[in-house]
Formats: structure tokens, sequence, C-alpha cells
């Protein structure tokens, strides 16, 4: 488990400020406080970022607008800051897809609520954080997880292996299961190709497979958990892990 | 066919010159002049002019006859066609007066004209009319001459007169007399009576003139008597006044008296049948004139009509086009006074809107600063002194007053941007709850010093498709109010419920002093209260949710308190999906 590394776009180093004890309270790492676009562009290639919080004015200009596009791209979720209601603004900031925005002045919880909502849009998984059982998000190269009001983040390649359970689908990693409410064909389509499916309610990460029991139609990872091989699957697998030619 | 069509047309031509002749030139019978002239018809099947000319000439239209035997005569080389035409020119002539052209003209008929006794009484005609007696003489004779050879069974009374005549200007008159006689003779054969007084009176009148009075009276007497028995005035006339002179000759006054008597009777009856006929022309012609004027009075009449008409068309169209320019004017202005009112209500609008804005600057914004400031002054003064508690205590009011200051800046601003057309909205779905706890979360502080204990128990899964920030603002006045409204160690509660599952209820329930009837009709009337920002905030959730697609709703009471339900529509579907 991890924290989320966040770059707070912001030329006000008082609200700067305000942002930056707000987010820390709230377990997210303040990775930059950038108060000018070529900062936050330099900082965006060297160091990894899952969260910008993007003020759209800086001074007169709508800089916000113009690094979110470039944010959007590089597929992190945003979220837009702004003192102004007024609509010529907004109906440009509205052209960035997703959007997300926080009128400031703003308590604590509404800017954890915003980035929360920011995220569930960015990757198309709307209110799953209030979920109850599974309040989690999936994305590529995270699995995004709420606890206690606080979201921290699993790397994808360490999760082992993820297994339908009832409505939901649990993923295993590092002894500690968490559920995510996403069809597993949904999730197949999510992950990286390195996750094969070894039966009708699994998949697994390969790099973690320790040993292969194919007459026994059992795999064994690394943390010890025992998978079932279905023979649907089977030839696949073997297919793809060179085992068989 | 042709040619049978054009021969018949030439005969019937032919006729008439024989008609003619006999007209002019007594009853000379003249089957030979017939006959030969349908011989010559056919021979001159192809000579244009001078079908031309026979066919005028028998029109009676002499100048186009004439003009057309002298270019048929310019051309001709037939000496027989020749002759025709040179005696038809000459009866043209004749006819017109032109004596010497007529006589040149049957000078030129050769003696090989199969009509010469016709040109030769014809010249003799001539002449006599020139009064060369002589001359016309020799051709009766010749005339005369042929008569005796042929017996012919003619009777020509007027070539006998001629021939009289002629002796008469020559003083011959022996000779005169017995053609005189002859004439007479032959008129009473024939019983023409005109005639035959006239020869009579002209036998009387040579013998008068010789002075023979006893030959020449009874001869009057005779003529007299027989003009008696006719009816022509002229000769009755005639005769009378004879009779008048010769009887005063004889100094029979008595009797010439009678005759000129009965002369001047006939006289006047000529002069009568003469004036009464003249008369009756004028009459007519007078008749004819009034006619006239008549018609031009008619006419003038009906040109006035036409002008009146024309007039009254034009006064019509001009009247039409007066009314439509008036029209026009009228919508343009009416148009333009509707423009007018409807700036000037808005101006009135704009107008109050400034002055409540004013009011609320004025009011609502001086008296928290005030506070604020005062606050300050004993902050300092506390804080010296070490006085804690007053100071933890003002702290806590300068977090209420300058919360209540940021949410009136916040309602002016939502205000004016909603009023402007400029408040930006999306609506999008969110989950209301967490959104009812942050506005909580903002309150805590005047909440805690008020000791009043709220609850949220909106239902987590309840999802409203609505504009995130104006929730919020309304959510945030209305809490503002229920904890303002409230006493201390109340509570507020927040509720939600389902309405025909497309709407979400949520309702804000305080037990607070309630809102008075009068200001709660203001409200939801949207009248204008003079105290400025009463009932401002509630006026503005109502614009803000109904914009939104929401609604609000008031109930309230002096014992229950407040309870204030925000219509939020759901989102499609959302409740089905979340309850299963």
């Amino acid at each position: 488990m991890k924290n989320i590394n966040v770059l707070v776009l912001e030329d006000n180093p008082k609200e700067a400020l305000i942002i930056e004890k707000a987010l820390i309270k709230h377990n997210y790492d303040v990775t930059a406080i950038c108060s000018n676009i070529n900062e936050a562009e330099k900082v965006l290639q060297q160091t990894p970022i899952d969260l910008c919080i993007l003020d759209i004015f800086l001074g007169n200009v709508t800089g916000g607008i113009d690094l979110a596009e470039k944010v959007s791209k590089s597929n992190i979720p945003f979220l837009f800051l702004t003192s102004s209601k007024d609509r010529t603004v907004f109906e440009k900031a509205k052209l960035t897809n997703p959007f997300s925005y926080l009128l400031k002045p703003f308590n604590e919880l509404e800017l954890t609520f915003t980035i929360e909502l920011a995220i569930e849009k960015f990757f198309d998984q709307f209110n799953a954080f209030s979920e109850e059982k599974a309040p989690t998000v999936l994305s590529t190269n995270y699995l995004f997880i709420k606890n206690a009001d606080k979201i921290s983040k699993v790397e994808i390649n360490d999760i082992s292996f993820i297994q339908v359970e009832n409505r939901y689908c649990k993923v295993s990693y590092n002894k500690h299961n968490y559920f995510v409410k996403m069809p597993l064909k949904k999730i197949i389509e999510t992950l990286p190709p390195y996750f094969i499916q070894t039966h009708r309610n699994c998949i697994i990460n390969s790099h973690k497979i320790k040993d292969i029991f194919p007459n026994d139609n059992l795999i064994v990872l690394e943390d010890g958990n025992k998978i079932t091989l279905s023979e649907r699957y089977k030839y696949n697998i073997l297919k793809r892990l060179n085992i068989i030619n | 066919m042709n040619i049978l069509h054009k021969n018949s047309i030439l005969l019937l031509a032919l006729c008439h010159i024989h008609l003619c002749v006999i007209r002019s030139q007594t009853t000379v019978k003249n089957n030979d002049f017939e006959s030969s002239s349908f011989r010559i018809c056919e021979l001159t099947n192809h000579q244009e002019l001078f079908h031309k000319s026979i066919h005028f000439f028998s029109e009676n239209q002499i100048d186009s006859t004439y003009l057309y035997t002298s270019r048929f005569l310019q051309i001709s080389k037939n000496k027989q066609l020749s002759d025709y035409a040179y005696y038809i020119q000459a009866a043209s002539a004749e006819r017109k007066k032109l004596l010497d052209q007529a006589e040149e003209s049957l000078k030129q008929i050769s003696n090989n004209f199969d009509f010469k006794k016709l040109k030769n009484l014809r010249l003799a005609t001539v002449l006599l009319s020139k009064k060369q007696y002589k001359e016309a003489l020799e051709y009766y004779k010749k005339w005369e001459e042929d008569l005796s050879k042929h017996k012919n069974e003619a009777s020509p009374i007027e070539i006998y007169h001629n021939i009289g005549v002629c002796y008469l200007h020559l003083k011959n008159f022996k000779k005169a007399t017995i053609y005189l006689y002859k004439e007479r003779d032959l008129a009473m054969k024939t019983n023409d009576t005109l005639s035959t007084i006239y020869a009579t009176m002209d036998i009387a009148n040579l013998y008068y003139e010789q002075y023979l009075d006893d030959k020449a009276i009874p001869l009057f007497v005779e003529a007299y008597t027989l003009a008696k028995n006719t009816s022509n005035h002229e000769i009755k006339q005639n005769t009378a006044l004879n009779m008048a002179v010769v009887e005063e000759n004889r100094k029979n006054f008595k009797k010439s008296v009678a005759y000129r008597k009965e002369y001047e009777k006939w006289k006047d009856s000529i002069w009568n049948r003469d004036k009464i006929w003249e008369l009756a022309k004028h009459e007519q012609a007078f008749a004819v004139a009034q006619k006239q004027k008549e018609i031009e009075l008619q006419e003038k009449q009906i040109e006035i009509k036409n002008a009146q008409q024309n007039i009254l068309f034009i006064g019509i169209v001009s009247l039409f086009i007066i009314i439509a320019v008036v029209i026009v004017f009228l919508r343009q202005g009416i148009k333009k006074n509707r423009v007018i009112v409807r700036q000037k209500n808005r101006l009135v609008d704009l107008n109050e809107t400034k002055n409540k804005l004013f009011s609320i600057v004025s009011h609502d914004l001086k008296t928290p600063i005030n506070t604020i400031r005062h606050n300050n002054s004993i902050l300092k003064e506390s804080f010296e002194n070490n006085d804690y508690s007053e100071v933890k205590e003002k702290i806590n009011e300068g977090i209420q007053v300058t919360n209540g200051v940021h949410l009136l800046l916040d309602k002016v601003l939502n205000w004016s941007l909603l009023e402007s057309g400029q408040l930006f909205t999306t609506i999008e779905p969110f989950p209301l709850k967490p959104i009812v706890t942050q506005i909580i979360y903002s309150y805590q502080t005047i909440i805690d010093s008020k000791n009043i204990k709220v609850i949220n128990n909106a239902l987590p899964s309840i999802i409203v498709n609505s504009d995130i920030e104006s929730t919020k603002v309304v959510l945030r006045n209305l809490l503002d109010n229920a904890i303002k409204y409230s006493n201390k160690n109340g509570s507020v509660l927040f509720e939600t419920s389902i309405e025909n599952n497309s709407f979400c209820h949520l309702k804000i329930i305080d037990n607070g002093i309630g809102i008075s009837e009068e200001t709660l009709k203001s409200i939801t009337l949207n009248h204008h209260n003079k105290s400025a920002s009463k009932g401002f905030g509630l006026r503005l959730c109502m614009s803000l949710l109904k914009n939104s697609g929401g609604d609000l709703k008031i109930s309230s009471s002096k014992v229950n308190g407040t309870t204030i339900s925000v219509v939020l529509p759901l989102k499609n579907n959302n409740m089905i999906n979340l309850k299963t």
C-alpha cells in the first residue's frame, strides 16, 4: 500500500499551504507544489504522479486548463480549483473531459470528496468509492483503495490473483484481500496482459507463479495460494508460459 | 370559266353604255351597237386598260374612265378598240363639260367606226353646246340623211328640238318652225304631254318673235290648257306667265292680272314647296344640330362623370395608401412601445436589484464587519490580560461572523450570476449524503458554540442529478438559517425521502422559532421586502434549485419550527439499481 502522489498547481502560496495541509492530513503525498506550467511539466516528466490539482487561473491566464490537456493524455486524473463561477471560464474548462472542479474556499472534506470524484470519473467507475464493501477504483497501473476516508494505492504488478466472490471480485495482494465491484471480464480488459485467466472465476499474475502442476490442474503462487487450473484454459496458459509449444 | 365571267361583266358594261347613249342622245335604237360591243368584248379579252375603262364608264366614274381611256389610247394599236375608247372618252369629257376635249376625241374616231351615226350625233350636240350652230347643223343634216335612207323607226324628239334650236339661232325661222312642228308631232304621237307642251311653247315663242301673234296666241292657249291637266308646277307657271304677257300685250289687263295671279300662285306653291322643303331641311338640320348638341352635352356629362369617377378612384386609392402608411407607422410605434415597456420593466428590475444590493452591502455587510472590528480590539485587550476564555469566545464569534459574511457574499455573487445568466451549472449525478456532511463540516464551529445537535440521516445510496455547487449553496443557506433560528441546545435534522421514484426530498427540520406567515408569503410570492436580506437567501435557494431542475418547499409553524424540503431530481433508475 502506497500513498497517492499529488501535484498541486497553485500560484497563491497561502492557498497552496492550505491545500497541502489538508492533503497531508488525509494521507496524500504532496510531491510538488508548482506555481507555473513549466515547473509542473518538469515534475511530471521526472516523477511519477497519480493526481493533479490545478488552479484554473495562474495570474490572469487560464494555465490550469492548458496543463490539464497534457495531464489527461498521460492518463493521470485531475481536478480544477477556482474561485470564479463565471460561465465564460467554465465553458473552456469543461472541454477537458472528464471534468471535475471545486470552488474556493473549500473545507478538507470537500477537497477529498472532489479528489475521489475526479478519480472515479477519470477511470469511469462512478461512485465506486462509496461502495461499502468495495470502495475501490481500478486503473491499468493501480488499484485505488479507500479505507477510513483515506485513499491509498496498490501497484497492479503486486497483485497475485483476482477471484470472483459473490457480486464482487476479490483482489489478493500480500495476503490482504480487497474487493472490486467490477465484472471479471472488464477487469481482464483493464489489466496488463501478464494477467491470465486460469479458471472461469480467476485471473492470476503470471509473474507471481511459483509452480504449475498441469496433471493436478494446480498452480501454486509465490504467496503460497493454490489456484485451480481449469481444463478449458490449461492449454492456453501452458502455451502462453512457453511450457509447451 | 374565267373568260366567260369576264365576258358577262363586259356585256353588262356595254348595256350601260347603250343606256347612256339613249339617255343623252334621245331614243336612238341601237341593236347594232349592242351586238358589235358583244363581239368586241370577245376580241379584247386581254386588254386590261380597255376593260377597266369600260368598267369605270359603266359605273359612272367619269374621272377614272377618262384616265384609263387616255392611258389605253397612248399604247393602243388596235384602231377599232381605239375608236371605242375615244368615244367613251368623249362622252366622259362631255359630261364634265370639257367641250373642246370632247370634240377633239370625237374627231379622232376613224370613218370606219361601227357607230359613226352615234358619233356624229354626239359631235353635233357638242358643237351645239359650243354654239357652233352651223357645224352642228351639218352633222344633224347627215344624221337626217341617214334617217331617211334607212327609214329608221327612231323618234328623236330632242334631235328635232336641237335642229330647230340651231335654225332659230341662225334666224332661219321657216326651217326652225318645220323642225319644231316635227318635234311637237312626235311628242303628241308618243303621248308625251310635257314634251308636247314644251314644243307647243317653243313654236308659240317662235311665232311671237316674228310678231305673228295670231298664230302664236292659240298655241299659248293650247299649251296653257294642256298644262292645266298636268301636275307639273313649273310648266303651269310658265304657261300662265306666257298667257299673262300675251294678255298684257293685247292690253287685256284684267285677264293679264288673272294669269299673273295664277302665275304668282304657282310660283308661290313652287316657292312654298321649295320653302317647305327648305324649312324641313332647316328643321332637320336644326334637329340634327340639337341632337348634336345633346350628344355633345351628354359627352360632356360623361366626361365630367368619368372625371368624377377618376377623382373618386384616386381619392380611394390615396385614402388606402394613407391608411396603410398610418397602420405601418402605428405598428412600428406599438412595436417600439413594446420594446420600450420591456426595457423599462427590465430597468425597474435592475434598479431594484441595485437598491437591494446597496441595502445588503450597507446593512448586512456593515454590521458583521463592525462586530469583527470591535471583537479584534477586545481580543487584543483580553490577550494582553491573559483572559483566554474571553479570547476563545471572541474567536468563535469571529469565525461565526466571518462565516456569515462569506455566506452573504456567496449569496450575492450567485444571485448576480443567476440574474445575469452567467451562472455556470453542470447537471451530473452525485451522491447526496457526502455533500450534506461537507456542509455540516464547515459549520461545525458554530454548531458547537451553540451546542446544536445536527444529524445527517440522508440515505447514502441516494444519487441525485443536479448541479453540485448550486446544491451546496442551497444547503449552506438552509443550514445557516436553521442554526440562526434555532435556540441553544436545539437540533437540526437532515432526512431524505423518495417521491415518485424520480425525485429526492431532502428535508431540513429544525425546532427553532419558525418563520412567520407574513415572511413566508413574501418569500413564496417573491415580493420585494423592505428588509432587504430577509428571505433573500430562501428566494435565491428557490431560484437556484429551479435553475437546475429542482424545487423548494417550506412549511413552518411557531410551535414545531421549520421544515424545508429541497427537491432534487434523482439519477435515472438509480434507486432500482441500488436497492437490489
